[in-house]
Formats: C-alpha cells, structure tokens, sequence
C-alpha cells in the first residue's frame, strides 16, 4: 500500500514515484508508464469539432420522428385517434401502441425482475392500454422535418380515462393505495434481504441506540448529451442502428427478438458518447420504435430525446429508517436499516434494480457482525428509473456514514476515531459479508491520509473560530465502499468481457472489444495496455468499440469494469500472439522462443541484441511465409479472449453468503462546507479526497473519474432534485430547476491515491468510475450537519437545499 | 378527405460568414442559428445539450461576442460573422487554449466542448492572467457533467500561462 | 424545434414595428435578445407566427434624460456593466448585470427591458427597476405612453402592454448609493429573493425582487435589525411559489436579504 498524488497540473511530465505497488502475479509491470499517462485518444477531433455523436448522423432521405407522451400519472386509454395527423401532408407515418403490438413484441428487461425473485411484468414500446406514469410513450409522428413531427403530435386525440395515481412511496405501501399492475395486488416489487447475526437482540441489549430516518429525493443523470438513435431499415432487410448507447450488443440481440430479425442482420453502432453514467443503459422503448419508424417510413428516422424528456428518467429516491446499538467507545453492536426505494414505475430500463446494491453494500467498511437490511423497491406512478453512478452504493455509503457521525455525536468523540474503532482491519481480508467477498483493504490508512490532507486538525481550529463570531462552518467525513464490476448470471449484466487484438502485415494492431467508453478513456488505456505487451508505440494500436459488427460479443460499459475486464481481455489476447510470435521469430532467427523480449518496436534476443526482427518485419513473415517455412506453423494472428473469472461467488456458501461483485474500491472524503444559517445556504469551501481502487493503469483518468463523481456527489447533496407537482408531472424540466453543479459552486478538490492491489484481478485494478459519489454525498450530508450542530438540529433530507436547512433550522428538529 | 395542405413555412436567404468563409443558404424563418450551422451547413461540432441557454455547447462567436446559438433565430443573423468550434483554430491546429485542454486532461466525453473553449479564450483575451476565481466565473455559463471542473480550471490556468511566457520576449 | 410556420420580421422604424405588432396582435411577440422567447417557442411553450425584431431601431443606447438614465429596450447586460455613465450615476443595474448567471454566451445580447418583459417573478430585474422608479416608455400605433414600473407589472409573466405596443425604453431615477443582495441555490438556480436598498436624501426603502408576483417596495423607517424585520414580514403577505422554493421559504428570508441589502448600501459592496 502506497500513497501517490494526482499530478495537479501537467499530467504528461508529472512523474509517478516509484512506490507504486508489487503487482500481482500475471499483472503487467507499470512502473515505467504510470505517470505518463498517453493524451486522451481523438482529443483533437472533440477539441476541433470534428468528433461525431449520434446527433451528427444523418444518412441521405434523413426522417424525423416525435413522440407523443402521457399527460396523465395513471389512466386508462380509452382509444386513440390520429386520423388528423396522419392527413398531414409532411407526414409519414403515425404509429399507435395498438398499431406497434403486431410489430414488435414486448421488451426484454435490462434486468429481468424475476431473476432476482422479484415481481415482473410486460411492456411494450408504445402503451396500449393503459398509461402509469406522466411521460409515457403513448403514439410516434414521422415526418419530413422535426418540427413537423413534432408539430403533427397536436393533431392525434388520445381519449384518456384518468385513474387515481399514487406518487409516494410509504402512501403506495399502504393498504388502500391504487395499485399499478393489479395482477401483483400491491405496489410492491420485491424484497432485499441481507443479514448476518441477530440485528434486534444486539440493538435490544446495547448501551445506547438510536433511531432515526433519512430521505433522500428524486435525482437524475444529466448528462451532456441525451439519448437518441437513428435507425435505417434497409429494403433487404438489414436493420442498423446509430445509438447514444452504453450497451450496443445486448441492444442488438433484445431489437432481434422484439423485431422478429436475426441477429446477423441487425447492426448497431454506439456512437461516441457524451456522457452516459447510467441513463444510457439500454432497455428504453424508444430503442425497438424507432427502428420500427423506419421500416414503415421506408427511410432512415432519427429521434432525439429532448432535455425536458430526459429528465424524466429518475434515480436515487430513497427513504432510510434505522436503528443503531452501540457501546460506550462508538464501536456498534447492531445496525437495522430499512430501505425504501421510489423506483417510479417498473419498465424495462435497468434502474429499480439499484435498490439491490443500495442494501447489499452494507455494512460497508464496517465490521459488524450482527445486522439486518432491508431494500425493498415500491412502484408509483413517477416515471421509471435508469441507472445513475453510485448505483444505489450511494445510498449506504449515506446512511453509514451518518449513523457514525450521530454516534460519535451521542459519545462525545470525534467522528474520524469512530470510524477507526469500527473499520474492518486490514488483517482481515478477504472478509466476507453475507453478499460481500471484500478483496482488500486499509480503511483506516486512507482516512487517516484524508485527513492529513484536508488538515483537519485545522479546519476544526478554524471551525471553532468562526463560529466564534457567529458563522457555522461543518467538517464532514465520507467513507465510500464501492463495490465494482457486478456480475449477474442470466442477465446481460455480466462482469466478464471479450478483446479481439489482431496484428496487422504492416505491424499495425487492433483491438477489437465487447467494452465501451462514454468518455472515461478506456480506450486509450486499452490500446496502451496492448501496446506495451508488443513493445510498441500506443500509435501503433487502433482501439474499435460500439460497432457490433467488427466487435466480440460484449456487455458494453457500467459498474466501471471496461478496463478491468476488456482491457484484461486484450491483455490476455495481446499475451498470446505474442507467444505465437516469439515462437515464429525463434524459428526464423533460430533462437529460443524464451528469449526473445518485444520492446522498442522489435523482437529482440536478451542474450544476443543483434538477433533481431522488427515488430513489423516479423508479423508480414508470419503472413507471407506461414505454413510454408518449417516452425512457422502458427499463422493466425488473431486472439479473441475474455477476461479471468475473479472473486466472484455465485453459488452460496454453507452460510448463505454469495459475492455478486468482486472488487471493492474505496474512497475517503473530508469536506468543509460553510452553512448560512440565515438563509439555508450552503457554500462548499474545501474537498478532500483518498481514493484507493488498487493498481491504476492510468492515474490521470482514474483522477478524472473521481473529480467528476465528487462534483456529481455534490450535486446530489446540496441541489440535485426532481420534485413533482400535485398533478403528478415532474416539475423540473430545464437546468434552471434541476441544478447541477456550475464551476463557481465547487472547490478545487485535492485528491490523491493510495494503491491496496486486489489479490484477485489479473491487473490488480479494481473498478474506478463509480467510486466518490457516496462518499462525497455522505460527506456533505455530514458537513452540512456538523454545521448545523451548535444549533441543535439535524437536516436529514437531501439534497439540502436551502429551503430544507432552513426548515430543520427553523423547526428545531431536536437531534 | 384530402389531405391537409399546410402552408409552406416562410423562407429567405441567409448571407453568412462562417469560419472566414461566405455562406449563403436557404432558410426556414423559424430556424435557430444552431440548427442552420448543424443541418444546413453541416457544422455538426456545435452541440445542442439543452436548447433553453443553460449548457453552453451550442457557443460560437458571433460577430467577436461569444454567444449561444440556440438562443439566436438564424433569421436575425444576416451578415453575421461566425466562427464555430470547428474554426476556433486554423484547421490543423490547436491554440494554447486546446492544447492545455488536452494536456491537462480537461474534458472526458468533450460534448460540452464548445462553450468551454469560447469561454476561455474570451476571458484570456481579456485577461492574461486571470485567478482561479475568475476562471471559475467566466465557466459559469456552460455545464460539465464529467470533470467536476478541476482539470477544466487547471487547463485554462495553465493556457493563460503559456499565452504569457509566448509574449514575453 | 419551432413547429409554427413562423415569419420573421425586422422592422427599421418604430412606427413600422408597431403597425406589425397591431397587425398580427395575438399571434406576435417582440424579439429582443431571444434568450426566453425563443427557447419556450422551440418548446411549443408559445405558438406564434411572426415574430418582430427590435435590432433594426438602435435602441441601445444608455444616455442622461435631465436627472434620470435612459436605458433603450436593447441595452444588454454587458452594456450595462460597462457603462461609465450607469456606474457613476446608477451603480445598482451594474451591480445587478454582474450576477446575472448565463455567461458571456448569455450576458452579450440578454436585455434587461426583455427580463422586465418576461415579467417573472424569480429574476433579478423587475425588482431593481422598480426600485430605481423606473417609468417603462411604450410605443404603440398611437405613438408613445409612459407608464410607471409598478403599474406596468401587472403580475406574474403579465405586463400592462397593449396591442401593437412594445417597450422602446426605461428611465430610472439617478441613485448614486444602493445596496444589493441576492440569494439563489446555486450558480444556475432562478433568484429566490432579492433586495435592492435605495437612500434617496432621508428616506431609505428597500424593494424586494422575486418574493411575490410582483415587486414589493418598502419604506425603512428605521433601520434597526428589528424594525426592518418588521417592516418586511408586515409587508410580505402572499410570497411567490416555485418549483424551487416555496412561499413560506422566500417569506422567511426576504428580512435577511432586505437587511444585507442595507448593510451593503452602508458598507458598499465586497464582491
Ligand atoms: C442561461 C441563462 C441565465 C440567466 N440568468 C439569469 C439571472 O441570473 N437572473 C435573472 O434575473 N435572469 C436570468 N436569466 C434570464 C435573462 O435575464 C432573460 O432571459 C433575458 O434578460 C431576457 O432578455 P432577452 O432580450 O433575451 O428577451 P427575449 O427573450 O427576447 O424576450 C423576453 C420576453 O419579453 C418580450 N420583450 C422583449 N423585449 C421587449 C420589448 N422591448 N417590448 C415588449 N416586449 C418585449 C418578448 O416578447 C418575450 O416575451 C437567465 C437566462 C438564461 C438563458
């Protein structure tokens, strides 16, 4: 274990120590490249215009498509009319749920419900009978230009029958609550247990124990760039589909059987990305319709999402209640927590299943042995949720984090000492939970490093200051576990992935991969990965992903696991040509195999230097004399290979224990935030940060992930929220109400790494992406908290918006 | 039944320069400055991520004053000098301020691209050496959802820093 | 997307501008700087046919009528931050040009007569105009009105503006010493309240922005913290509610930021 600091400026010259760690057996030697981290691929064409997203997609006879979408939370539809709109002369086609369900079938889940013994329904692409939520696709216009489809939506008349809607999750629990899908009886969708020990009895005997409740509400991914597609339908059958996907394969393999097309035929290409982050997941409705528009317009049909519609797709509404038994030290003796997740409606989009890991993740970096938590996804009439990083992980990181500060609070000690008599200690790993194989681990070293970088000794002398004068500052610690790289057999979710590298004549290499990038750069830390093993320069290596036509099969990009497991892949592929190619070069140079090293663009004896062949010379020997030279009898160079299976433990263990994950990175954040205790208002003044996901490959990248995940946490802390308004529609629908984070809100965050290798991982990496978001959320829901703490309340609703820190504020919502 | 015949949407010619080149095209009164450079001209580099003024990657310079295209009937725009992403630099290549912008690592999916590098190079011309705090302000008008602006900040710091020691003799 | 068939208008005279608002009343808006009208059209928020543009009838200008400040409809933002005149004469709408958010994407060609046409309660300008006694010059097809700020704020997105009438100019009283506050969420959020303060010889008020429908002028009597606590919570009676904040919020903070209004006219300003 080490500690590294990010370059903060010149990411190029900055020079990595040498402290970075053993690797583990098979793990390719860094030590000379980490620190010269390659430029982002093809940053020349995003920084001159000239990259192209699916926006920029435009085949010749180009149609456009529009999407009529319910008004209404809950309603029967009576009947739907578009004989207006289809006498439109700029019109195309007018496609009804009632026309579409004798030309797709229903959807294929992102994650089928059942799989994990929850309940599970069927949608379609377009509603037939019945709406469920403010937003739903009802009918789709396609016509010459997009404001003409657009305009022609006025002109279809659906007859809706409005039912009573539910939009709360406790009032949808009840008894009397309308109920969404009535052959389940109740809104209930399933249940996620996770315990070990006896919960009740320890907090029952404990010394002291508190219960309390924390709200977290409606958030959404905002990403830069919103979802869309174009598909062409050619007249012989062969379907592509340009699509603003994190997930191109299975895309194409759920559009081949709701479209009744085999699978060779359909094509579809991930375009570059503009940012994903869990609401590109595939699973939408509009993914199938739009193919279908374009078979029946007979030209290729493009519909992109507007702003106002992608903020529809929700995350994060969480309700814990828990109770906690703790001794007179801090160190807990029991924690409950029971978890309610608003998942809006169920659809086929991936995002209720976060209230899986939302209770799995716990106890987090705890060692407690006696809990029992509860997530139990409800169905209401908000509209559904995709994915969003954190992936529900935020949610525990949340509620641990708080329970430590209130027991530190109710003890009397500080909040870091709590959390070091309650860390699992590093001699303890691996350590199981009852879903947690936790791979490795110095908790307590990375928040000690936390705090020695936010000198927090400090900031509490300078807390104490100012409040001297009547100002309240807050000091928050947030603790992350974020297990990364989920695999879930009988889903498409899988945590294994597929590289195709592929040595070109002229020496030129490609890799081919199942993984996908929306921007975090795992393509050039692919190609650099692949590039080292042949010992030539990353220029040399093409990286190609998102097209499903020169790709292996693969799952595309989420729970951060495309380095991991596609760049593990063409490690293992690159491993084994170049032991083909060794074996070739030894044939021609007569030398042994063993000797020959791939460096400086040449296969090189160790023993005699001058017994040499270019990269180049000896990959066009191999194609023009393979099979015809004697020992070159291997001429195929070509390796498809997937990653190692690591960690993962699907089949319980005697215990009943089962790891779904199998890495576990960490992070350690200490914020300073200031609280106008006049007005609510929050200011962040200084973030901290220790991240530790074991072996980076590229510490600039890994840097990038985190900083954008603390802004995102952030966000979701202090602003981030989609209210609903009386009538059941989502009432933030521009940037001016649902606030992301602008640079004037944030600090600079000083971040560096430590680096705890997973015994497990071929790299020894464990995911980077995800990993900051509950942490920094956590942090600031304890920063704003400790705040607010010489004035005796608790604010325990996020985001704290000024309205809600003013409340408890004003309520004096007794702690 | 006939089908309805809507009537044609009003029409003009539009004289533009765009990237040091004239322009004329046909268009739609009701079209935005964006939409004409994006589907007309096919300057697919400036991007639409909210279309109500709030994103900034839809940023080009209009005329010297940087400006976003989504917030411009394309119609009020003859005569207009714009320059578009794609003409921030000569072709082939990159200012100080791109080049930080890689260097540092400053952007990771880049769809936000255009209001972050108009932005910058406006503040630097007007202020060689602008603070962090300055920085930070000149970004308020666009949104990044990748970075958390660290690197964004650091590149522009960095530019400035580049522009100055190129001057200095 | 625009989905009306709509047709652009760029008149040279006032005159010809109203005759066309007379003429399609109903199915036109002015166009100043865009920035609110066009994206609630590309929403199918407005459906409008025509839409007439102020560019071609100058109206930038910034200049001394007698004791007061003529400000044109198309004056920006920008313009006001860099005017020598407004910062000697009336600092507070520099004052206020300066946080507006948007940018300089934003601030270049942003209007503050469009932000007072828009006439929404969340933002800045309403309630500065109307403590600067701002009187709003219309012209119309039988020439030129004037009409005071705070009549001309009907309400919420309402303005007392008839047909074929569009806003030429705004005057404001020369008011050499103000103090500003204004409180939002965070750097993209609407404003939740603002103040302007105003010391005109002795009498001192304070006018709150975005805390009701409409501007709320309050006379300080005295300006001890209590006094003006008072005065405001007297004076706030029907707080504006948005998806933002609620009423009872704004009506809470609106004594705060009416007293860091004031402390700043005292102080002046640290930003
Ligand atoms: C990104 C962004 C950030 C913003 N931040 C802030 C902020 O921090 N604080 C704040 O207060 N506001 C803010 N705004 C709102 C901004 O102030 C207004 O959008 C802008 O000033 C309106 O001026 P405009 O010239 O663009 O108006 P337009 O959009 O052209 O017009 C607005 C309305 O007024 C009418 N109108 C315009 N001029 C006249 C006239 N002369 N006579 C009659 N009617 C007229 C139009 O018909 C239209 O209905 C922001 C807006 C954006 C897009």
């Amino acid at each position: 274990m080490t500690t590294t600091p990010t370059p903060p400026h010149s990411l190029r010259t900055a020079a990595e120590p040498d402290t970075v760690p053993d690797p583990p057996p098979g793990a390719p030697d860094l030590h000379e490249t980490d620190g010269h981290q390659p430029l982002r691929r093809d940053g020349d064409l995003l920084l001159t215009g000239r990259a192209r997203f699916v926006d920029d997609i435009a085949p010749r006879g180009l149609m456009h498509a529009a999407i009529l979408r319910s008004p209404h939370p809950h309603a029967l539809i009576r009947g739907v009319d578009a004989t207006r709109a289809r006498e439109r002369a700029d019109v195309e086609v007018v496609l009804t749920g009632a026309d579409a369900v004798d030309l797709a079938t229903p959807l294929p889940h992102f994650f089928e419900p059942s799989i994990v013994g929850c309940r599970t329904t069927e949608f379609r692409c377009l509603a037939t009978d019945r709406v469920r939520w403010v937003g739903e696709p009802v009918a789709a216009v396609v016509a010459t230009s997009l404001a003409a489809a657009e305009a022609a939506l006025d002109d279809i008349v659906v007859d809706y029958e409005p039912l009573p809607a539910v939009l709360d999750a406790d009032e949808a629990l009840r008894e009397d609550a309308p109920v969404l899908f009535e052959e389940w009886g109740d809104n209930r969708l399933g249940l996620f247990p996770f315990a070990e020990g006896d919960a009740a009895a320890k907090i029952a005997a404990a010394p002291h124990v508190i219960r309390d409740e924390l709200r977290v509400g409606r958030q959404h991914v905002a990403p830069m760039e919103t979802r869309g597609y174009v598909a062409e339908w050619e007249p012989g059958g062969r379907l592509t589909l340009w699509a603003s996907t994190q997930n191109p394969h299975p895309l194409r393999t759920n559009l081949a059987t709701t479209l009744g097309v085999p699978e060779d035929r359909v094509r579809v290409v991930a375009t570059r990305m503009g940012g994903g982050f869990g609401h590109k997941f595939n699973g939408y409705g509009e993914e199938p319709l739009v193919c279908l528009l374009s078979r029946l317009a007979d030209a290729p049909v493009k519909w992109i999402e507007t702003r106002k519609d992608c903020l529809l797709v929700g995350a994060r509404e969480f309700t814990h209640r828990f109770e906690v038994g703790f001794d007179d030290d801090g160190v807990v003796l029991g924690l409950s927590d029971r978890i309610v997740g608003n998942i809006g409606c169920l659809a086929p989009w991936g995002g209720w299943s976060m209230t899986f890991p939302a209770g799995m993740t716990f106890p987090g970096p705890y060692r407690i042995a006696d809990y029992a938590i509860e997530s139990v996804p409800v169905v209401t009439n908000k509209a559904p949720w995709n994915g969003f990083r954190g992936y529900g992980k935020e949610q525990a990181a949340m509620a641990l984090e708080r329970i430590m500060d209130l027991v530190a609070e109710h003890r009397g000690i500080d909040p870091a000492e709590v959390r070091r008599r309650n860390f699992i200690p590093p001699e303890a790993f691996p350590f199981w939970t009852a879903a947690k194989h936790l791979d490795s681990g110095e908790y307590a070293a990375a928040l000690d490093k936390a705090l020695a970088l936010a000198g927090y000794d400090a900031l509490r002398e300078r807390q104490a200051a100012a409040l001297a004068q009547g100002r309240h500052l807050g000091v928050g610690i947030g603790f992350e576990l974020t297990p990364e790289g989920g695999d879930f057999a009988g889903s498409f979710v899988r945590g294994f992935d597929t590289s195709t590298v592929r040595v070109h004549p002229s020496g030129a290499v490609s890799v081919l991969t199942g993984v996908t990038s929306p921007g975090t750069g795992n393509e050039t830390s692919i190609a650099h990965l692949v590039a080292r093993e042949f010992g030539i320069a990353v220029e040399a290596v093409g990286v190609t992903q998102g097209d499903t036509d020169s790709c292996p099969y693969g799952f595309g990009n989420f729970t951060s696991r495309s380095l991991a497991t596609g760049g593990a892949a063409a490690v293992l592929a690159a491993r084994e040509l170049r032991e083909r190619m060794a074996d070739a070069a030894s044939a021609l140079l007569d030398a042994d195999a063993a000797d020959f090293e791939f460096r400086d663009g040449a296969v090189v004896s160790r023993t005699a230097p001058e017994t040499s062949l270019t990269f180049a010379e000896l990959a066009e020997t191999i194609y023009r004399r393979g099979l015809a030279a004697p020992g070159l009898d291997q001429p195929l160079l070509e390796v498809t290979r997937i990653d190692l299976p690591h960690n993962f433990h699907h089949v319980p263990d005697d215990q009943g224990r089962f790891s779904a994950y199998p890495s576990f990175p960490y992070s350690a954040h200490v914020a300073l935030v200031e609280v106008d205790a006049e007005t609510g208002v929050v200011e962040v003044l200084e973030y901290s940060a220790i991240d530790d996901c074991g072996v980076v490959i590229s510490p600039g990248f890994v840097a990038g992930q985190l900083y954008g995940a603390i802004a995102q946490g952030i966000g979701g802390a202090l602003w981030e929220e989609v209210p609903y308004d009386e009538d059941g529609a989502p009432a933030a629908e521009t940037f001016k109400h649902y606030l992301t984070p602008r640079a004037p809100d944030l600090p600079s965050f000083r971040l560096e790494h430590q680096h705890t290798p997973s015994p497990f991982t071929l790299l020894g990496t464990k995911g980077a992406g995800e990993s900051g978001v509950g942490g920094a959320m956590a942090a600031l829901l304890n920063a704003v908290n400790d705040g607010l703490r010489p004035l005796g309340v608790h604010a325990h609703r996020v985001p704290l918006t000024p309205p809600v820190v003013l409340d408890a504020i004003v309520s004096g919502g007794a702690p | 039944m006939t089908a309805v015949e809507p009537d044609a949407a009003p029409e003009r010619d539009l004289a533009l320069t765009v990237n040091g080149r004239r322009k004329r095209v046909r268009i739609e009164d009701r079209q935005l400055l964006v939409d004409v450079l994006r589907d007309n001209l096919g300057m697919t580099g400036t991007h639409i991520g909210c279309a109500n003024g709030d994103c900034g990657a839809c940023t080009v310079r209009m005329d010297g004053q940087i400006t976003k295209s989504c917030l411009v009937l394309a119609a009020s725009a003859e005569g207009a000098d714009v320059t578009t992403i794609e003409g921030y630099s000569p072709r082939g290549t990159l200012d100080h301020v791109q080049q930080a912008f890689w260097d540092l690592d400053a952007f990771q999916c880049g769809f936000c691209l255009p209001g972050h590098l108009f932005a910058v190079r406006d503040l630097l011309d007007r202020d060689p050496d602008p603070g962090e705090d300055d920085i930070r302000e000149a970004l308020r008008g666009n949104l990044c959802r990748c970075t958390g602006y660290v690197n964004l900040v650091a590149a522009a710091g960095e530019a400035a820093r580049r522009e100055r020691e190129d001057q200095s003799p | 997307m625009i989905r009306t068939h709509l047709r652009y208008h760029r008149p040279d005279t006032p005159d010809d501008a109203a005759a066309l608002l007379a003429e399609h009343h109903g199915r036109v808006a002015v166009l100043a700087g865009g920035s609110q009208l066009l994206p609630r059209m590309h929403r199918g928020e407005v459906d409008l046919d025509h839409v007439v543009d102020l560019r071609g009838l100058g109206l930038r200008a910034i200049e001394r009528t007698g004791g007061r400040v003529r400000l044109g409809a198309m004056v920006t933002y920008d313009d006001a931050l860099a005017s020598a005149l407004l910062a000697e004469a009336v600092p507070l709408l520099p004052r206020v040009a300066r946080g507006v958010t948007g940018g300089r994407q934003l601030t270049g060609h942003a209007t503050l007569v469009g932000a007072l046409c828009h006439a929404f309660p969340g933002t800045d300008m309403p309630g500065a105009l109307s403590a600067l006694g701002a009187t709003v010059e219309l012209h119309g097809p039988d020439g030129p009105r004037e009409c005071p700020v705070d009549e001309f704020l009907l309400g919420a997105q309402s303005i007392d503006r008839r047909p074929g009438e569009f806003v030429a100019a705004v005057t404001v009283d020369g008011v050499a010493r103000s103090g500003y506050c204004k409180v939002k969420h965070a750097t993209g959020s609407w404003p939740i309240a603002t103040a302007s303060a105003i010391e005109d010889g002795d009498a001192l008020t304070v006018t709150l922005g975005a805390v009701q429908a409409r501007p709320l002028r309050i006379v300080i009597p005295d300006p001890t913290r209590s006094a003006v606590d008072d005065a405001v919570a007297a004076a706030v009676t029907a707080p504006w509610t948005d998806v933002l904040a609620p009423g009872d919020y704004r009506a809470r903070i609106a004594p705060v930021v009416a007293r860091r209004a004031l402390t700043e006219l005292r102080e002046g300003a640290h930003a």
